[in-house]
């Protein structure tokens, strides 16, 4: 029997396809590599992504999880074809029970959704990626995915309790538990967290949700050094606080900010910093009163804070910006993700900034950068035409050259966008002596390769 | 053909997904990557670049979307995803496929009928009011007198020209109604059959050449005639047009109790950026509500251009309708499309389990309706 025949047998004629259309709509996500898969389905049920995996395991042909489709770096890319398992029609949320802090989903429920139920509640899955109208906790568990508040709550990994995973031979198996703690041996759960569905397909995840901060509470200061950034975040934990967000504004992100939206009227600076506090009011007053001085200590030109939601906004009004401003520098230039996530040592930011300064000088690409800084996790964009083979190499080295300066200052290549098929050079460089046993671990799993192959590594 | 800048504005398509939880026929439909935005555009490049062939598929994620621009708007990257959808289809259609329209493309045949020259016009004989045939401000009904007979409920035709006849003849003006001119060419424009569309604006452009004033009681028909004819005459939607008649003090009102809501048609709204005249017209003679989403947060009535009337946009319609019946007694709507759509709606009640009491009227025929001798 045809693949395709065994596939809709197993889910109907309605989730299965191998029309060329389809199939196209499917060979890409976020970043510029491109994959044609050979087939495509949404399974509605783990039974379903069995019967498709243990088919795929049979054939000896690739499985490609995937979410929303939103990942930066071709997680999801059907690079060597294969079964793309479009998981966003398992959509449920089949279980929350905040009085224990867990929820129970499929892996096709999209963040914010998730978010949506718990605030009934008045709780909430803290990881937080940007894209959280549309990405699914399946994605943010394959790419590990975090946000800007991981600072103070941590990324995807620190809050998973437990997975049901088929693994490559259809198997299903679980992981961890209902409960918020577990060392039940080695820590399976951790590992399939960010492992870009190349161990296993997951089909159901216990999630820690947690209550949520009563009280939040904005503060914006400038600065007229780059070399102050790092010193505030170091000065602020300095005073005990764990902000929830510390986000960075560098010069190039103001000033295309002020292009397209000049109204927000951010200042001329070299850097502005956001920073978010939240908990119970009393708490939240005094992390403000000790950024604040901590700002001013070390020098920055002006601190403004804000309580009230509108003044929160009017002061995070630019960092929301920056995206749609990239795209508005020029109608011939889109900002393909290339070298856009990184991070370093805080202490070191500066350095990573003014590198980022010089390699943009250097190519004759314009680059905006701006990011997480509270975790020196930075983010650089490109304004590029794709269709300009030239300008695009010219980016694209650009875009490894930004990834070896990062290393090189004793930082990362892989902070929060996965790694797919686009950082497969970095794994290796940044793990060094580690990448033998991963490849291994990889073996043990999945030793025909065929879960979601040439991502993280490239096994000939 | 397409041009270097539209494959530009598709890589400008990041395909992040925002789109995914935009669209509401995504929401509805639940299926594969072809049904949103992001999937549009990549087949689109597809299409463009030589590396897809038309097929069946093809084809529905081209025209299955309303064009709504619910998307666009929010689009990060600025993704022009309405032009792009539309340039596609062109391509579709100068590769020689045939357009999907719904109703067996019967509107087609009636604009592709309008083109022709000497046509009877039977249907002014039931038109009430003082109008003339030429004249320099235009009452521009587009294809609304020719579809009541092909749709098997009544639309009111009839009594919407009634109604811009009347609203014109209180504000002391008689307009012209010339019949001899064809279809607006907004669905043959957005179902990508250019040659076709430049056949119809050529026609027209030469019968309102020399107008100073046009005014039409569709969304559709305003929405081309604005933004894609080059006409010396201004354009104005009706609402326009009763809006700066009430702040002439031309027009006067019997004030009721009704709830009303007002659903804006994607055309007159997210396309052209009207959407405050409806709403200051209606607040001066009515209980004026609005749904849960409104103005540029409006969600489509469900078709666009007689091209994606299935299941899913039936679907989107019935909540619009629930939207708006939570909201008021009455649902004014200011486009033909959105009119027919809501109606068909509610000439089903045996096959809609949950349909909701609200009535459904156009715009034109409720403002007509409530004027007051002044």
């Amino acid at each position: 029997m045809d693949i395709i025949d065994e596939l809709i047998q197993i889910v109907g004629q309605e989730r299965a396809s191998d029309d060329k259309t389809v199939l196209y709509a499917y060979s890409r996500d976020s970043s510029l590599i491109t994959g044609m898969p050979d087939y495509v389905v949404r399974p509605v049920s783990t039974e379903e992504v069995a019967k498709i995996v243990s088919l795929a395991s049979q054939r000896k042909i690739p499985i490609v999880p995937r979410g929303m489709g939103s990942g930066m770096e071709a997680g999801c890319v059907p690079v060597h074809g294969g079964i793309v398992l479009d998981l966003h029609n398992m959509d449920k949320i089949l279980e929350v029970n905040t009085d224990c802090l867990y929820a129970v989903v499929e892996p096709g429920v999209i963040h914010a959704n998730l978010n949506a139920r718990l605030a009934e509640q008045d709780f909430f899955f803290a990881p937080d990626p940007a894209s959280t109208d549309f990405c699914t906790i399946g994605g943010m568990i394959g790419t590990n995915a975090s946000g800007m508040t991981c600072l103070k709550y941590g990324d995807t990994r620190k809050s998973v309790l437990g997975l049901e995973v088929v693994l490559p031979d259809g198997t299903i198996i679980n992981t961890g538990s209902r409960t918020v703690k577990s060392d039940c041996g080695y820590d399976l759960t951790a590992l399939f967290v960010g492992a870009d569905g190349t161990l296993g397909v997951v089909t159901k995840a216990i999630l820690k949700v947690i209550p949520r901060p009563r009280t939040r509470a904005t503060v914006a200061a400038y600065f007229d050094e780059l070399e102050k950034i790092g010193e505030v975040v170091v000065a602020i934990f300095a005073t005990g606080v764990i902000p929830a967000a510390c986000e960075l504004l560098d010069r190039s992100a103001i000033k295309v900010i002020n292009q397209y939206k000049p109204e927000i009227a951010l200042p001329d600076v070299d850097a502005i910093l956001i920073i978010n506090l939240e908990g119970s009011a009393a708490a939240v007053e005094e992390e403000v009163a000790g950024v604040v001085s901590s700002c001013k200590k070390v020098g920055a030109i002006e601190v403004k804070t804000a309580a009230t939601r509108e003044e929160v906004d009017a002061l995070w009004a630019g960092r929301r910006s920056v995206g749609s401003a990239i795209y508005r520098l020029d109608p011939k230039r889109a900002s393909p993700n290339i070298g856009g996530d990184y991070g370093v040592p805080i202490k070191r930011l500066p350095e990573m900034l003014r590198e980022v300064r010089r390699i943009a000088e250097e190519s004759g690409i314009p680059m905006v950068a701006f990011g997480h800084v509270g975790d020196g996790n930075l983010h650089t964009h490109m304004p590029v035409n794709v269709l300009d083979e030239e300008e695009l190499a010219r980016a694209e080295k650009a875009g490894d050259a930004i990834y070896e300066a990062a290393l090189k200052l004793g930082g990362t290549a892989t902070p929060e966008h996965g790694i797919g098929a686009s950082k497969i050079r970095w794994v290796k460089e940044e793990s060094k002596s580690a990448y033998p046993l991963m490849l291994a671990i990889k073996k043990v799993f999945d030793p025909h390769n065929i879960m979601n192959p040439g991502k993280i590594f490239e096994i000939s | 053909m397409i041009s270097e800048q539209l494959l530009l504005d598709i890589t400008k398509c990041s395909r992040c997904g925002k789109c995914t939880a935009i669209c509401p026929m995504f929401e509805k439909t639940k299926g594969w990557d072809t049904g949103v935005a992001r999937g549009k555009l990549l087949v689109s490049w597809g299409l463009a670049r030589g590396e897809l062939e038309i097929n069946d598929k093809l084809i529905e994620a081209l025209y299955q979307c309303p064009t709504c621009m619910l998307c666009e708007q929010e689009c990060t990257a600025g993704a022009k995803v309405t032009e792009i959808i539309r340039e596609a289809r062109a391509l579709i259609v100068e590769r020689g496929a045939s357009v999907p329209f719904s109703h067996r493309g019967t509107f087609d045949t009636v604009a592709r009928i309008t083109l022709r020259d000497g046509l009877h016009r039977d249907w002014l004989d039931l038109i009430k009011g003082d109008f003339r045939e030429n004249g320099e401000t235009v009452y521009f009904p587009g294809s609304l007198p020719y579809l009541e007979p092909v749709l098997d409920f009544d639309l009111g035709a009839a009594r919407i020209i009634s109604a811009a006849v009347t609203i014109f003849n209180r504000a002391g003006i008689r307009p012209a109604i010339i019949t001899q001119l064809a279809d607006s060419g907004h669905d043959a424009f957005w179902s990508g059959q250019y040659q076709f569309f430049n056949a119809l604006k050529e026609k027209n452009s030469r019968l309102l050449a020399g107008t100073k004033m046009i005014v039409t009681t569709c969304a559709e028909d305003y929405s081309i005639l604005k933004s894609e004819y080059s006409l010396e005459a201004g354009v104005y939607h009706i609402s326009q047009f009763v809006r700066d008649l009430i702040r002439e003090g031309k027009l006067a009102f019997s004030e009721g109790a009704e709830r009303v809501t007002f659903h804006d048609p994607c055309r007159l709204g997210r396309h052209t950026g009207e959407y405050d005249a409806p709403r200051e017209v209606l607040k001066t003679f009515v209980d004026y509500r609005e749904m849960a989403r409104y103005g540029k947060d409006a969600v489509c009535c469900g078709v666009g251009a007689w091209m994606n009337c299935n299941k899913y946009s039936k679907q989107l319609r019935l909540d619009r309708v629930k939207e708006a019946a939570e909201a008021a007694d009455t649902l004014i709507t200011a486009c033909s499309k959105c009119l027919s759509h809501f109606s068909c709606l509610m000439t089903e009640p045996e096959k809609v389990e949950d349909l909701p009491e609200i009535k459904i009227v156009d715009f034109t025929e409720f403002v007509a309706r409530n004027l007051k001798d002044t």
